[in-house]
Order: structure tokens, then sequence, then C-alpha cells
């Protein structure tokens, strides 16, 4: 186990430090950064002045350590247009993110979950084949179309729910069940393949042969055995959650991270936009690694394969 | 061979995923045939028409935005934009990431250990948020969405063709023309890729509708095509300002889009099932 765990831990240390590489450098390469970060009609004295300010006058590798020691420090710098801390910015709006985020977690697994073990336990019922289409659909669906039915169907035409914004409880329902579809015809299809599998082996058929019913063989036996494919895509579904939301957060003007990094991008903001991306892709490899060990705890199989 | 060839690529319920598709390839190709108007032509006496109005002569079948521009023309031409931006971002980083995936299996050492730790940096970015930072620093438009989507994507061609490229090293006929002298290159473009190709396009087809998708979520998010380009995510976009009085902008763009991402996943699926089952 400790191997395992030093190699993987290796692993990510090495990938979070080449990607604050490649999102630095991407950024040089491609040009003046201090031109991403002024208006269009900005003179070339304030553009010296800016560049100055920020440093960027200074070799690129000095820039690049003094970039590098600030990450680890979690100091991104400080906002352009809002002259404070980008952390600052980011501790405001992480709540929000984080809260839909959540929502749209419990939704996807609270259907998701249900509807793929249904599947596979009444695999020709006619509710099944529905479902698979549900789950079809469901993948196919891009999160700013739904998400603007949704609006026209329950804020625009019901009346229900508020369209946009944060202000009341019940603002997070629209954008959550926006956010969770995808996740929700994953889990479905996971947990169905993963079951399915189960239920062809041959401890279950000794089970059934000696009389159990079937709903106690899956409950009891099943459910455990076939836990093990939806917790690794779990946690990459959390990433690919805080991900969406960039586009989700736009379509119901929910004040979180992704609304933030598109203004951003609007505003020439470029530290904030940097921060975010720099912030996702930390924790997507945090729960990667969450996934992978959590596997291993429960399949002894890979933690052996992984260490050799 | 040829009739049992066609059953097991297209049976009967997969056959309208097929015309669905097609249409959409036909519309795209031919659209400036098809389409009834001029995309960007604006009339201010037609602006928020509804679908079916009549206005000076002009039929508005699915009606007109917020300047009087036919919806229908529009969405036809968004289709072109839609699939040439697929189809090159897939070309391109096809191209770029299975080169890179045969040349780290087949040469190993440093060059793979390099070329596949980028791979494993790339790909811990999720893909929308470095589309996105890359697109912010690059600026906008319809070459750089294809250049940006390339560079994001091309890691998923060198995985399946670097771990394929490892599978086949060890084979006899691998080994012999080695033996004989073959240059790398030679082996790579006689041997390897042929043999990988299967894999690649399973890869190919599933990819087709992930960059229709994030073609769309640039053009949404003001960061792809730009206006008065047509292309379904601006549209929608634009539609979203007038959900209350003039929903058939945002949704008829939004229907295209569902469609063809649906027939390209269910047909992306059963090609992957059909090299899986070959293996």
């Amino acid at each position: 186990m400790g191997a395992f765990l030093a190699k993987r831990l290796a692993q990510a240390v090495i990938s979070v430090l080449g990607v604050t590489a490649l999102i630095f450098f991407l950024q040089r390469l491609t040009g003046d950064p201090v031109l991403l970060m002024v208006p269009e009609t900005a003179t070339q004295e304030s553009i010296d002045a800016l560049r100055t300010k920020l440093g960027f006058d200074r070799s690129v590798w000095v820039q690049f350590l003094e970039y590098m020691s600030g990450v680890l420090r979690l100091d991104f710098g400080q906002s352009i247009v809002q002259n404070v801390p980008v952390l600052d910015i980011i501790q405001s709006r992480l709540p929000y993110t984080l809260r839909l985020a959540a929502g749209a977690l419990v939704l996807a697994l609270g259907v998701g979950l249900p509807l793929g073990v249904f599947m596979a336990v009444k695999r020709n019922h006619i509710l099944s084949k529905l479902g698979m289409g549900l789950v079809l659909a469901g993948q196919s669906l891009p999160t700013f179309w739904s998400g603007l039915l949704l609006i026209l169907l329950f804020a625009v035409t019901l009346g229900w729910l508020p369209a946009s914004g944060a202000r009341e409880p019940s603002s997070l329902l629209l954008p959550a069940l926006t956010l969770s579809l995808l996740t929700m015809a994953t889990f479905a299809r996971v947990a169905r393949t993963a079951v399915l599998d189960e239920l062809s082996k041959l401890y279950v058929r000794a089970a059934r042969a000696k009389g159990l019913p079937l709903g106690r063989v899956v409950t009891r036996h099943v459910l455990r055995n076939s836990a093990i494919p939806v917790i690794s895509i779990a946690a990459l579904e959390i990433a690919n959650l805080l991900s969406g939301a960039v586009i989700v957060e736009t379509v119901f003007a929910w004040p979180g991270l992704g609304l933030l990094t598109v203004q951003s991008i609007a505003a020439r903001d470029f530290p904030i936009v940097q921060a975010v991306v720099l912030l996702g892709a930390m924790v997507s490899i945090a729960l990667n690694l969450a996934a992978d060990l959590l596997y291993s705890q429960v399949d002894p199989r890979i933690r052996l394969d992984g260490a050799r | 061979m040829a009739a049992s060839f066609i059953s097991r690529m297209a049976p009967p319920r997969l056959r309208i995923f097929y015309a669905i598709l097609a249409i959409f390839v036909v519309v795209a190709l031919f659209a400036p045939w098809i389409a009834p108007e001029n995309p960007n032509s604006q009339n201010l006496l037609g602006r928020l028409k509804p679908p079916g109005s009549d206005v000076r002569g002009i039929t508005y079948w699915i009606g007109s935005d917020e300047l009087g521009r036919d919806l229908l023309s529009r969405v036809i031409y968004g289709a072109r934009v839609s699939l040439m931006v697929a189809v090159l971002s897939v070309v391109g980083s096809g191209l770029v990431g299975t080169s890179l995936g045969m040349i780290a299996g087949y040469y190993r050492g440093v060059t793979g250990t390099v070329i596949m730790r980028l791979v494993d940096i790339v790909l811990s970015v999720p893909a929308i948020l470095l589309a996105i930072i890359t697109v912010a620093i690059m600026g906008p438009g319809l070459v750089n969405v294809v250049i940006v989507l390339a560079f994001t994507r091309w890691p998923r061609y060198a995985r399946v063709a670097y771990g394929q490229t490892l599978g086949l090293m060890s084979l006899p006929y691998v080994r012999l023309s080695q033996t004989m002298g073959a240059a790398g290159p030679w082996v790579i473009r006689r041997h390897i890729l042929p043999n990988i190709i299967g894999p690649i396009m399973v890869v190919v087809t599933l990819e087709i509708g992930l960059m229709v998708l994030f073609e769309a979520g640039l053009s949404f998010l003001g960061l792809g095509v730009q206006p008065p380009t047509p292309s379904w995510g601006a549209i929608l976009s634009s539609g979203r300002n007038y959900m209350t009085t003039a929903w058939w902008i945002a949704i008829f763009p939004g229907l295209c889009l569902f469609t063809l991402i649906l027939s390209v996943n269910v047909l992306g699926d059963h090609v992957r099932d059909m090299v899986e089952k070959r293996r």
C-alpha cells in the first residue's frame, strides 16, 4: 500500500506542477500578458506602466518562480479590475458553486443510482427501456439548452420557480437540476452495467438456487459488490459537476466561480481566470487521486498491480 | 458480404440516427442552396416574428430573431459551422495525438515518458476550463476555436495510440521488420498505424459529439465563433434574452444540437461495441 500511495501522490504532485507551468507558459507564449488585461483603447504609456507595476518587465524565469511560489502559498495575485486579492474574490464565490454542485450531486445520486439498479434488475421491463432512452437523451442534452427549457417551463410558463439569481432558497432547484442531468445519466448507466455484471455471477445463481428471493440477493450481496465502479465514477463526476458549473451558472446568473470566470474574461481580469482554472485542475487531480485510493481500498488487485 | 456489413453497421433500429446525421451533413454542405434567405440580412420590420410569419413576401418558417434575420437560414448555416469545427478539430487532435502516442509507444525511453507525462497533465485540467482559458488567451474566432479544441483533446488519442502501440511492439512481424533494419517511421507507418486505426476511430466517433457540444458551449459563452457568423451556441445565447417573448430563437438551434449530438453518440456507442466485439 505504501509504495502505491507514494507513486500516486508523486504523480499528483507532478501533475499539479505541470498544470501550473502549462497555464503560465500558455499565457506567455501566446503574446504579451499585459495586452490581455488592458482595454483595446489603452495608450502605450499606460500599458508600459501596468507592465512595470505587475512585474512583467522582468525575465520570464523570475516571474515563473515568483508565480509558482505564490501558487504554493495560495497567493494568486491581485484582481486587476477590483484591485483586491484574487483569493478573497474566490472565497466569496466558492460557497455558491459548492452549494450548486452539492445539490446536483444529491439529485444525480438520488435519481441516477436507483434508476440504474432498477434497469438492471428489471432488464426487460418497459420502464427500463424507457429509462435507457432517457439516459441516452440525458447524455446528449447540452446544459445551456436544458437549462433554458427548464426556465421556459418552470419559470416563464408555470411561474413556480425563479429563473435566475440566488436570492431565495428555491433558486437553487433549477440550476442544480440542469447541472445534474448529465451526471444522473452517467450514474444510471454505470450502476446498470455494474449490477448486470454482478447478476451474471455464480454466487447470485447459488443464492437464488437455495431459495433466496431476488430482492434480498440484490440488497444483501449485489449492491455492495457493484459499488466499486460507481465509487470511482463518483469522484470523476464531482470534477465534471464543478467544471460544468461554468455554463450552468451563466445560464442562471448563479453567482459562483463559473459566472465569475466568464465575467472576468469579459472584463479582461486575467489573474482571476488563471486562478479559477488552476483551482479547478487541482481539485480534479485531488479527486482523481481520491478515486484511485478508494478504488484500491475496495479492490486489492489494483493496489498490488500499481505498486509493482 | 456487403449486405452483412451494412446490417452490422446499420441495424434497423439505428437507421433513423444515420438518417438524421446524413440530413445534417447534407444541409451543412449545401447550406447556400438550401437556406431560403441570406442568414445575415436584417429586416427591421420582421423582428422577433413567430414561426410561419409572412413579412413582405418573406416567410419565416421557424421565426425570426431580434434583428429580423431568418432563423431557419441561420440554423442551416449554423450546421455548417458546427460540423466544420467538429470535423477540423477532431482531425487536428487525432493527427497530433495519434502521432505522438505512436512515437511514445514505439521509442519509449525519455521521449515516451515526456510525451505521456504531458498527456497526463493536459488531461488533468477539466477540458472545458482548459478550452476557456486558452480561448481567453488567444481570442475568440472560428480558427482559434479549432486550434483550442485540437490542443485540448489530443491527449485522448495519444493515450489510446500509446497503449495500442505498446501491445503491438512484441508481435513477431514488428520485431522482424526491426531486425531487418527497417527505420522507425517506416515501421510505424507500415505496421503500427494500420493496426491501431480501429480503436482510434472509436475515439473519433465518440469525440465528434463532444466537439459539437464544446463549440456550441464556447459560442454560448461568447468565446467561440463571433457574430454575425451563425453558430447554434451563439443563437441560443441571444435567444436567452427573449425567452418570454420569442421562445423559438432558443428552442430550434437547441433542438438541432440535441438531435445531432444524440445521433452521433448513439452511432459512436455502436461503433465502439462493434470494434470491441471483434477483438
